[in-house]
Formats: structure tokens, sequence, C-alpha cells
């Protein structure tokens, strides 16, 4: 795969990438390095790409590794303190929400990115991947290196721990 | 997750939003500097089994032909190619297959 070739590829999942990259890192400034190195490190090993496969599954993998380097270097740095609120939520809202209801479901938004931002690694990696999309418990489970049941039983946490905190607020 | 929480959540990660312009043009950079370095790498690769080649081919030449002083000499200096040639292919090699685990994808 030539360079032309793997910049169409990067064209066609760099969104799902970037905002990808944005909820894992959850701070503009960190998401942007990891967008750029996962992309450097996907075109290194782009001899394993195969488009006919899942190239889009790919790059999320690496993102994921990379992420996880990255948060190490970044602890140290002291750009990453855990539970930080995640940072400028994007602005985008599905699809026909009322103009009135839309004040609600962003503060609602805000607030599940600071539930998510302060959840353990752990389980925050999982709720990300099974809501991000596309991705069944197997594919979870062989990005993240765990088992299957490892991870059924980390969503259910992760998703036990948002519905008490979203109760308890009044939000569910 | 057809629960008002698992619709919070699709909500919540369905944003998409693509990359800046100045971090696509410094991607951009940074992925002409790595097609670089590849190239440079095989070229390195190429350059260095030829010289492990030719130098075998020295060796039998010098086999072949009555083993002088000057031949011996040639020989050392071919044998040293030989051995510099298998050095850096392998190095090539190695990094190469560093750089596809340190990704994570092997």
């Amino acid at each position: 795969m030539l360079l032309g070739e793997f910049e169409a590829l990067l064209r066609a999942h760099e969104r799902v990438l970037f905002s990808f990259c944005r909820h894992l890192a959850q701070n503009r400034e960190l998401a942007e390095e990891l967008y750029q190195e996962t992309a450097l490190a996907a075109f290194e090993t782009m001899k394993r790409i195969d488009p006919a496969q899942n190239p889009k599954a790919f790059l999320l993998q690496i993102a994921i590794n990379k992420w996880k380097n990255l948060r190490r270097k970044a602890a140290r740095r002291g750009r990453l303190a855990p539970g930080v609120p995640a940072e400028g939520r994007f602005e985008e809202l599905p699809g026909g929400i009322e103009p009135e209801g839309a004040a609600l479901e962003r503060a609602l938004q805000g607030r599940v990115g600071e539930l998510l931002a302060a959840m353990k690694e752990g389980l925050r990696l999982p709720l990300i991947l099974f809501y991000f999309g596309e991705n069944d418990l197997g594919a979870i489970a062989r990005a993240l290196k765990i088992p299957k049941g490892t991870v059924k039983s980390r969503l259910h946490r992760g998703r036990e721990l948002l519905r008490e905190a979203l109760t308890k607020e009044g939000w569910l | 997750m057809s629960d008002e929480l698992g619709r919070i959540l699709q909500a919540h990660f369905s944003g998409r939003e693509g990359p800046p312009e100045a971090l696509r043009a410094a991607l951009r950079q940074g992925l002409l500097a790595v097609e670089r370095r590849q190239k440079r790498r095989a070229a390195w690769l190429v350059l260095s089994y030829s010289a492990a080649l030719s130098a075998a081919l020295g060796l039998l030449l010098w086999l072949l032909l009555g083993q002088s002083v000057l031949a011996g000499a040639v020989n050392a200096l071919s044998a040293f190619a030989l051995l510099g040639g298998v050095a850096i292919a392998l190095a090539c090699q190695r990094a190469e297959e560093k750089g596809g685990s340190q990704n994570g994808t092997r």
C-alpha cells in the first residue's frame, strides 16, 4: 500500500478515528497527539492492512495500544490526572432534539462525560468500544486482550455505576 | 441497550468530528518522513544483501583461483563486506519487526 492509498484509507475513517481518540483521551491536545501517533504507526505497519478485512478495527486497535503508552507518558508529565472531567464535549447532538430539550441533553451528556472520565480505565474502555459502535463482544475482547466474559462483566459494572449515579442525580 | 441509559450512552458516543486542518498538514509531513525512512531502510537492505552476495562470490573466486596474496587481501575485504552486509540486513529487518510489535499489531 502506497502513501496515497493509505491517505485515502485514512480519509475514509478519519472522523471515526479522531472521535474515538477524543473519547479515549478526553482532552483535545492529547487526542490530537494520539490521532497522529496512531496514523503514523498504522502507516508503518500498513503492509498488514488488508482493505478487504476491517481497516477501521485495525486503526482503532492501534489507537487503543497507543493510548495505553500515551496515558503513561501523559500521567508522568502531569497532563492527565485520574477523574479529570471530560473537556469540550462534541458540539453535535443527536438529530431530532428540540431546542428547549437541547440544553438539558447537553447538560446530561456533559455529566455522562464527567462520570466516564472518573471511571476506571478498565471499565471505561469496554463502554467506549461498545457504544462507539460496530463492535461485538468478541471484537472488544480481542482489542482489549481480555476474555469475552470479562468484557461482559465490565460492561455490566460500568453501566451499573453510571445508572446508579444518574439515578441518584435524577437524570434517570 | 434498549433502555434509557443505552440511549444516553449511544447519544454520547454518536458525535463524529474530523481532525483539524493543521493536524492533517502536520500528519502529512510525518507520513512523508516515515515513507522516506522506509525507502532508506529498503535501500540499505538491498545494498547489504548485494554486499553479502558479492563477498560470497569473491570467496568462491579466491578458492577457485589459487589463493594468491592479492586474492587473500581481496578475500579479507570480501569477508568484512559479508559480515557487515549480513549485520546491516539483520538490523534493518529487526527494526521493521520491532516497529510492528510496538504498534501491537502482532
